[in-house]
């Protein structure tokens, strides 16, 4: 009987696991265009448009990286930056990083499009944020979506 | 308190095992984007670290096996986690006041320590993040929120109850790391011959469990 519990109470958690697993794969696929959203607005900019924003280089794990600023990228995308609470970067697997003021105010914190010596690599998708120093978690590959949360 | 040399070995082998589900399992688990593999590995890392209490039923046993967890944490694949290697400490900490302050061992305790053990994995980012990485606690909430929002499927709008939700998922599998330990160490005690340390007679009637 004890057995019996046992193995229904595994069964239920390997089920709660499996309910909560996301049904979204990491995958690296190429995207064209970036979605900015604020409270009420919601954007798509192209990449086209991206990589004529002012560039600024930055360095994560020996990898130079070409972006923009999460500043420059709102301003042209006539955001304001009063009473932002955090910049939420999200990935096309659904992972997602809050970066606060004192992260995405940085002049080397970017959302990259290139390498310094070429495109981007597979695993890194079209856009990457680029965070200096921080742990590979706060540098969300594959991003598709940048978020102002007030 | 001081430990026999049999004691310390018992619990060498306990830690090393739960330093190796962290470095084994947990490298997989975090790779996989896996739902609560913080919570999966801390209800299985206490689950060990309990049985071992009950080898070693002795003040400082569960932190001593968390202790040898968190060294062998430093060779983890992906290089020196620091996150990763307070969280064993802090767990194993925890289990240890809770068994410690709350008297003879029993299946409650066991269960209570797991539980508390587990819910720390969901609220460390809070400690550790601010102290450790130099991040506001507001990023920290709105992480936590995020990463609730896709692992249950409700909106971020809903945010107490994801985190009740978030809370009831950790003491749950809190519970089953406590209750599975006491059940496991038990039976392993049995098996293998070792007189069990604690059974529910023993704590009715300790002066004639083992009489004759």
């Amino acid at each position: 009987m004890k057995r019996t519990t046992l193995l229904i109470i595994l069964l239920i958690v390997a089920a709660l696991a499996s309910a909560c697993a996301s049904d979204t794969p990491a995958t690296e696929e190429a995207v064209s265009s970036l979605t900015v959203s604020d409270a009420d607005s919601q954007q798509t900019i192209s990449l086209d448009a991206l990589q004529a924003l002012p560039q600024t280089t930055a360095n994560f794990q020996d990898v130079d990286y070409v972006g923009v600023t999460l500043p420059t990228l709102l301003e042209d995308a006539g955001i304001s930056l009063d009473d932002v609470t955090a910049i939420k970067a999200v990935a096309s697997d659904g992972y997602s990083v809050n970066y606060e003021p004192a992260l995405y105010t940085r002049d080397d914190v970017i959302l990259a499009y290139a390498q310094a010596d070429g495109p981007m690599s597979e695993d890194d998708g079209t856009l990457r944020m680029v965070v200096p120093g921080e742990r590979g978690q706060m540098n969300v590959r594959m991003v598709v979506e940048i978020e102002v949360v007030r | 308190m001081k430990f026999t040399t049999r004691e310390l070995t018992t619990l060498a082998v306990f830690g090393v095992l739960w330093g190796i589900v962290e470095m084994s399992l947990g490298t997989v688990l975090k790779s996989l984007n896996i739902p609560f593999s913080g919570a999966v590995l801390a209800s299985i890392g206490l689950t060990v670290a309990m049985i071992g209490r009950l080898y070693v039923p002795r003040r400082g046993s569960t932190l001593f096996i968390g202790v040898i967890a968190t060294i062998l944490k430093l060779f983890s694949l992906g290089g020196i986690i620091i996150g990763p290697m307070v969280g064993i400490l802090s767990e194993a900490l925890i289990a240890e006041l809770v068994l410690s302050l709350l008297g003879q061992p029993r299946r409650r305790w066991f269960v209570i320590a797991g539980s508390l053990g587990v819910a720390w994995a969901m609220a460390q980012p809070f400690v550790t993040n601010p102290l450790l990485f130099g991040r506001s606690l507001v990023s920290v909430w709105l992480n936590m929120l995020d990463q609730g929002s896709r692992y249950l499927g409700i909106d971020t709008s809903a945010a107490w109850i994801i985190v009740v939700l978030m809370i009831v998922i950790h003491l749950a599998l809190g519970t089953v790391a406590g209750w599975a330990a006491w059940r496991i160490g038990q039976e392993l005690q049995s098996r293998t011959g070792k007189k069990p340390t604690y059974t529910a007679s023993t704590i009715e009637q300790p002066s004639k469990q083992y009489e004759g």
